[in-house]
């Protein structure tokens, strides 16, 4: 590994100061799964790495009244032991339970996943589908970010080296929302991400749908938005013909992403339906049991503070 | 490159060492702290051969660099005997037969270990996702996995 010079802030404010001063070839490392492989392999040679892993400011699930704050240090361990995410935000629950190995979850942080978004990040595709915001924070002041804007945008866009994502909020979800995601993957453990599905669906008093995110990982390059899928299910009754109509517009959008790579195509426009269809399942499930839930008090459950 | 100093603690003692920043925890333990146990097999957290256990829960070393462990509490294999006595996973890892070639087995017993800190009568899956991060050639899993159950059992039974 090449060599660098080494900070371990311990606060906010120290670390976007050291940002400042190694604007010019820094790194950030939070559990550091995989920016240690990239520096281990040359891929990448920082001449300052930054771990940000004992700043305790980073680190919180908030439950607030209308919304969810996650810190950006917060591991996948963390997110997937949080009650509520667990019970009422399924689809996050899952990706995040789902994520490497029991390894990697212990020290891998949600906010790694979407800063360094290899096609394998599982969280990113559910973030998406739940309209997530990013906070970025820098010496200079603070902006707020859609992560879809935040993929879509380039390289404007994209973090710079002063920069330090510090949360990922996201609406609170409330007793209209469903959120799934299921991954179809290589092996349980380990998988690289082999194809995610995300959806997140509002409907109203009448069963019919207000909203729909619905979100491909790994069939391209960067998370797939099924934006016709999406248009399709507005204001139609939800229930298991309503998603099965949707099967060819899936298909259609997996073949116009990756028509140029004809060997992936077959077989992703088939997983696709598989995919989707387990996650639309869950969907109609939580709906399902929703008449047995019951708005308990969940505000504010801050994460003990612990350093891993 | 400039060194920088951390402070640990390994197997219950307390250490302060000086280290290159660039060394990866595994190379750390198994090299400057003779910690032998501790395995290198893929380098790329998929194997879990270097699997050490990090403020109570398993982490790959392979995937950590020397300055993350400052202020931490570390557990390798090493640790767990006692003046010669074996932990009760290594004894039923033996009884059970779930050793063969033995490369994955520090990082599975200690996998098992931070499960059984956490929650000492876990369900077979649970005993099955905790080890779903350590690859083995050999055996199997299935006396892998009947192991740690043997180990769940005597710890109830004590
Ligand atoms: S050597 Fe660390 S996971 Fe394989
Ligand atoms: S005993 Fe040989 S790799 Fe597991
Ligand atoms: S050595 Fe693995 S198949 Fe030949
Ligand atoms: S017995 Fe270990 S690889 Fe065959």
């Amino acid at each position: 590994m090449k060599e660098f010079e080494y900070y371990n802030p311990k606060s906010v404010a120290e670390t976007l100061n050291i940002l400042e001063n190694t604007k010019n070839n820094n790194r950030i490392i939070a559990g550091g799964t995989d920016v240690l492989l990239m520096m281990n392999d040359g891929r990448i040679g920082p001449d300052h790495v930054i771990n940000i892993q004992g700043v305790g400011e980073l680190k919180y699930i908030v439950i607030e009244k209308s919304l969810v704050r996650i810190g950006a240090a917060s591991t996948f361990t963390d997110v997937e032991q949080n009650e509520y995410i667990k019970k009422k935000i399924k689809g996050l629950y899952e990706a995040c339970a789902h994520v490497g190995s029991p390894q990697i979850r212990n020290l891998g942080t949600v906010g790694g996943n979407v800063i360094n978004a290899s096609v394998a990040g599982d969280s990113i595709s559910v973030f998406l589908s739940l309209g997530a915001n990013l906070i970025i924070r820098s010496s200079k002041g603070k902006r707020k970010i859609s992560l879809r804007e935040y993929y879509n945008g380039g390289n404007q866009t994209r973090i710079q080296p002063d920069e330090l994502l510090t949360e990922i909020q996201f609406k609170k979800p409330d007793n209209g929302v469903a959120n799934a995601f299921f991954k179809l993957g290589k092996r349980n453990a380990l998988a690289i991400v082999d194809i995610g599905a995300a959806v997140t669906i509002c409907r109203n008093a009448e069963q019919t749908c207000t909203s729909a995110k619905i979100i491909g990982g790994a069939l391209s390059r960067y998370p797939l938005e099924f934006t016709k899928v999406q248009e399709y299910l507005i204001g139609k009754k939800i229930n298991r013909q309503t998603f099965a109509n949707t099967y060819e517009m899936l298909q259609e959008a997996v073949y116009e992403s990756i028509k140029d790579r004809p060997m992936e195509v077959y077989y992703k426009q088939e997983a696709v339906r598989g995919t989707f269809d387990v996650a639309f399942e869950d969907i109609l499930r939580q709906y399902e049991e929703r008449s047995d839930w019951n708005e308990e008090n969940y505000d504010s459950i801050y994460l003990e503070r612990r350093k891993v | 490159m400039k060194k920088i100093m951390i402070r640990f603690t390994l197997n219950g003692e307390k250490y302060e060492r000086e280290v290159f920043p660039n060394m990866r925890v595994l190379d750390f333990l198994r090299n400057e702290m003779g910690m032998r146990s501790v395995k290198e097999g893929c380098s790329e957290g998929e194997c879990g051969a270097c699997t050490v256990i990090y403020n109570g829960r398993a982490v790959t070393s392979c995937t950590m660099l020397a300055g993350q462990i400052d202020g931490g509490e570390i557990i390798t294999l090493e640790g767990l005997s006692n003046k010669g006595e074996l932990d009760v996973l290594q004894q039923s890892f033996m009884e059970e037969g779930a050793v063969q070639c033995g490369y994955c087995t520090p990082g599975m017993i200690l996998s098992a270990k931070a499960l059984l800190m956490h929650n000492p009568t876990p369900t077979h899956d649970e005993v099955r996702r905790a080890i779903s991060g350590n690859l083995c050639r050999c055996t199997g899993y299935v006396k892998i996995v009947k192991a740690i159950e043997m180990a769940s059992q005597k710890i109830a039974q004590e």
